[in-house]
């Protein structure tokens, strides 16, 4: 069956960040397809590359990042609950003259039409709310 | 075409979901999608008539709400064991919407390909 999975649980706060993410190793697990992961709402947080949770508890953004790189799930964060929270990448930096920028590698910006396609092209959608 | 409920089941100004919520389902009817919207809980204050943010602080969604015709959106639910628990009633709500009881939810659910909780 392929997936879209919405998250909208910031990591660390609310048990559904983690709860996506373990839905995500699950499917993928039984053979299923997740054909987009999108992150809106303080769920745009899990994009950060700044974060250093401590070493004897789960690295969701590690997870979150492996997710991507050997499985190729794609993240994609939403841009406008990006810009309010202060995730973003090198050229959103730019055009904004921030001085530094925070998305982490296997994430990708972009807007709320991502959601609605990749649910218009799977069978399920599935929210993990905060 | 495929269809999508938007369940609103937060409360406005506390938090950003009443704007994100909306944002979706704009951005999900631009698509062609078949947008419906369900407030239950807490949700139902976000449609009460006569809110008055102060501008410095909170985006007013009211008149997002008052346009939603212009997107096609029409099917819009309200809980209403959820509205009397809070001491409203319909004449209470800037929309149209239809007062359903909490028993034929599961109804509206049935009717709708997506599902999303904010």
């Amino acid at each position: 069956m392929i997936f879209t999975v919405h998250v909208l649980a910031a990591p660390y706060s609310h048990q559904g960040n983690l709860s996506a993410l373990r839905f995500c190793q699950a499917a993928i697990a039984a053979e299923h397809r997740i054909k987009r992961v999108f992150f809106s709402g303080d769920g745009v947080l899990t994009g950060t590359e700044l974060a250093s949770p401590p070493q004897d508890e789960i690295n969701l953004y590690s997870a979150w990042n492996e997710l991507n790189e050997s499985h190729s799930v794609e993240l994609v964060v939403c841009i406008s609950a990006c810009l309010r929270r202060g995730i973003i990448n090198a050229s959103e930096a730019a055009r904004y003259e921030k001085s530094a920028s925070n998305l982490a590698p296997g994430f990708v910006l972009s807007g709320l039409g991502q959601l609605v396609e990749a649910g218009l092209e799977s069978e399920r959608l599935i929210t993990f709310g905060a | 075409m495929r269809s999508s409920l938007f369940i609103n089941t937060k409360p406005p100004y506390s938090s950003q979901a009443t704007k994100e919520s909306l944002d979706a389902a704009l951005a999900s009817a631009a698509f062609g999608v078949d947008v419906g919207l369900l407030f239950i809980g807490d949700g139902v204050f976000q449609i009460k008539d006569g809110q008055n943010p102060a501008p410095q602080s909170h985006k007013r969604t009211g008149p997002i709400f008052q346009a939603l015709e212009l997107y096609e959106i029409s099917n819009v639910y309200v809980c209403e064991e959820d509205l009397v628990e809070r001491g409203l009633s319909s004449g209470d709500l800037m929309i149209q919407a239809s007062i359903i009881p909490r028993s034929k939810i599961p109804t509206v659910l049935a009717d709708f390909d997506h599902l999303l909780t904010f």
